[in-house]
């Protein structure tokens, strides 16, 4: 983006709340678009793309008076399951193979979070009314999320027209290119689901957790369980970032203590990590994964490593940022 | 769990503050205690800057000096050894830059006589015969724990490799605290009888 | 010394002490030389299990240490030595929402199984593998206006290959195993409020 474009926006959407960055309609569209993953019944199949890998996912869910049940499982690759309800999340792994996603919580599910992440996220993306397409068969509507620097990534959404459900969503850079996308290319929309149809069908080990109801922790107990939280300073971020998680944790037992601090705006995030070096190989300048990228530096006796859904610069302009407090 | 069964007071300082409290008052024992607890990660954080084994334990003794004297102005806005952490840091640049002042004789590396860090594989200072002992004794710890009994296992887990606090880990096990307290206990009086013969008598520090 | 000792020692490790027993141990420590040395390996034991342990140079500090204390003048709480400098807490940080700090108590496992797993070194997510079938993110939206852009033929300028990959841009599987651990638990912030969350659990696969 142009530094006189980005300076003009800025000032336009600070001059005036008139200039809304959310169009009425397309707000109303999103917070439609988070009650019906909740409320509706489904059963769809859509893939997950990265890069150059796809992966098919069968997702089953089922609402009742009762809450919600939701079943995914994979159909390419490793057979893998995870079974939602309310706020129980169990996930399957074929038996013998280690694989450990975490047994910590992942989260709320579908797209029922992205509402209340984008009403604190919307100084810094603008949401709009796009054209009208079709995916899965079905007649949709598309809405643009746009960031207002190009230090964040922006979506397209195609929710839905006749039940408000997102049907599909893209991940994009400010130049257009697609770098994730979830689509639906099939779905049943308010059928009944059978019982059976949201109970696993393979065999494996079963890990199981509660959604975490995070109690806010005293910040001096904070501070003793993040070693060295104020020894780091981080001197950059994106507008509108803030930190909103931290903790340290200690990786395989023979590592040390890696301090994690999460930033976010409400819609993007980054991870920063810092570990105390060790006689290991560690990432120096940047990386990526399909839509996410890394960026490591080495000072001080320490690894400082910078990780998220944003573009390559901005994980190299927080990490560069980073000095050690005096 | 019932609050009753809760041992932890509301406002739950931690044990760091109430030690610092009593040094702070003049009770000079109890900076014994973080000495104990905290001597050794100190060392390694020197000895990135202070390759010497030796010399790294020095600088280490003039940093925990350092802060048992300027423990009065510790005011709690950060953690203790993060504050300790601070001051090791400081004192090693300290003695590498007073190091590099001096005037070099035939026995000083002039690589060495550098104030900044250099970042050296650290396995180039553990010498194999203490890497064999590290390597015995944490084997052998690890087998203690592996024998032990699950519930004793769970707990003393949960709290070395998961760092939860008593109450956490009676909140996981569903068991009162005095439970997790005892488990714990056991698990290292176990761990105690197994590296006493690894480490024969002679060895204890 | 009794097994109620050795009991508040193990507990002083863990610091879980606090007034009056606190106080105990600390005479306990001070007083009893097997005690110490008691304390100094439940501390060793840990520190070991905690990755703190280079090499068994457990050396005890504080002999040494408290040589040169003892010659300091005692403090008092209602002194402030103003002639050293206070080591200030630095410049905040930008603007914190809500601080989250987490694990705190977050989990119902089923038993046994589960909590087996969790332990021990992470087991990592895993590369992603190669796919299956390789597809070119083909646009469902045919019937789409022509205003929209041309997602896939734009490259996004960074010196990294430009087309997106599905595994980290990096030479060596060690750095490529330690950033896949960090976006776990990047993961189990950014991923737990992002869309299709779930789905990305099912997605990854092992790269074993």
């Amino acid at each position: 983006m142009q530094r006189l474009a980005q300076v003009c926006l800025g000032f336009c959407l600070s001059l005036s709340s008139a200039i809304s960055t959310a169009e009425p309609e397309a707000v109303a569209l999103l917070e439609r678009m988070g009650t019906a993953a909740k409320k509706l019944n489904y059963d769809g199949v859509f893939t997950y793309q990265m890069g150059r890998k796809v992966q098919a996912i069968r997702i089953i869910h089922s609402a009742n008076e009762n809450g919600e049940v939701e079943r995914l499982l994979s159909l390419n690759g490793a057979a893998r399951e995870l079974i939602r309800t309310n706020d129980h999340v169990t996930c399957i792994f074929p038996e013998g193979k280690r694989i450990n996603v975490d047994r910590r919580p992942l989260g709320r599910g579908f797209p029922s979070d992205l509402l209340s992440r984008m009403s604190s996220a919307t100084p810094y993306y603008a949401i709009t009314m796009g054209d009208n397409g079709r995916v899965a068969n079905r007649k949709a509507k598309q809405l643009v999320v746009s960031p207002v620097d190009d230090y964040r990534y922006g979506y397209h959404l195609w929710v839905d027209k006749e039940t408000d459900l997102l049907l599909q969503s893209d991940l994009l850079t400010d130049k257009g290119q697609v770098l994730e996308s979830f689509t639906f290319s099939s779905i049943n929309l308010n059928v009944d689901i059978p019982e059976l149809a949201l109970k696993p069908q393979i065999e494996g080990q079963a890990l199981s957790w509660n959604r975490n109801q995070t109690e806010p922790v005293s910040q001096r107990r904070a501070k003793e369980k993040g070693l060295s939280s104020s020894l780091w300073q981080v001197g950059w971020l994106p507008e509108g970032f803030a930190l909103v998680a931290e903790q340290s944790r200690r990786k395989a037992h023979n590592d040390k203590v890696v301090e994690q601090r999460v930033y976010s705006d409400g819609l993007s995030s980054v991870s920063v990590f810092i570990e105390q070096k060790a006689a290991h190989h560690h990432l120096e300048g940047g990386s990526r994964m399909g839509a996410i990228n890394a960026f490591g530096v080495m000072e001080d006796n320490h690894y400082i490593t910078a990780v998220g859904q944003v573009p390559g610069h901005t994980v190299e302009k927080i990490v560069r940022s980073i000095t050690m407090a005096e | 769990m019932s609050p009753a069964s809760r041992s932890v007071p509301e406002q739950g300082m931690s044990v760091d503050q109430e030690l610092v409290q009593r040094v702070q008052a003049g009770d000079k024992n109890a900076f014994d205690v973080l000495i104990i607890k905290y001597q050794q990660r100190i060392i390694n954080v020197i000895t990135g800057f202070v390759h010497d084994p030796v010399e790294a334990q020095d600088v280490a003794q003039e940093a925990f000096v350092k802060a048992y004297r300027a423990i009065p102005n510790f005011r709690g806005d950060s953690a203790f050894y993060t504050w300790l952490y601070r001051i090791a840091i400081n004192t090693s640049k300290n003695h590498l830059a007073a190091r590099a002042r001096r005037p070099p004789t035939s026995d000083v590396d002039a690589a060495d006589a550098t104030n900044v860090y250099d970042a050296p594989e650290l396995k180039e200072f553990e010498t194999p015969e203490s890497n064999l002992v590290s390597d015995e004794l944490e084997q052998a710890i690890h087998q203690a724990i592996d024998e032990l009994q699950e519930d004793t296992a769970t707990a003393i887990k949960l709290r070395e490799f998961e760092g939860m606090s008593y109450e956490e880990i009676s909140e996981a096990m569903e068991c009162p605290i005095g439970t997790v307290r005892s488990r714990i206990f056991r698990a290292r009086e176990a761990i105690e009888q197994r590296i006493q013969t690894v480490m024969g008598e002679g060895e204890q520090p | 010394m009794t097994a109620n000792e050795e009991e508040l020692l193990s507990a002083l490790v863990d610091g879980e002490l606090q007034g009056e027993a606190l106080d105990s141990a600390i005479a306990l420590l001070s007083t009893n030389e097997a005690a110490k040395k008691r304390f100094q390996r439940y501390q060793l034991t840990s520190n070991v299990l905690n990755g703190h342990a280079i090499g068994h140079q457990q050396q005890d500090m504080t002999q040494k240490i408290s040589a040169v204390i003892a010659e300091e003048p005692a403090h008092s709480i209602n002194v402030i030595q103003t002639n050293e400098p206070a080591l200030e807490a630095p410049q905040t940080e930008p603007p914190t929402a809500e601080v989250l700090t987490f694990p705190e108590r977050f989990w119902k496992q089923t038993v046994g199984l589960a909590v087996a797993a969790s332990f021990g070194a992470l087991a990592v997510v895993g590369t992603m593998t190669q796919p299956e079938y390789s597809v070119m993110p083909a646009s469902p939206l045919a019937s789409l206006a022509a205003a929209d852009e041309p997602a896939q033929t734009a490259q996004v300028a960074t010196q990294m290959p430009q087309e997106p990959s599905n595994r980290w841009t990096v030479t060596e599987q060690e750095i490529e195993d330690r950033l896949n651990v960090y976006l776990v638990d990047h993961n189990e912030y950014a991923g737990a409020s992002d869309i299709f969350s779930n789905a990305r659990v099912i997605a990854y696969e092992s790269g074993q």
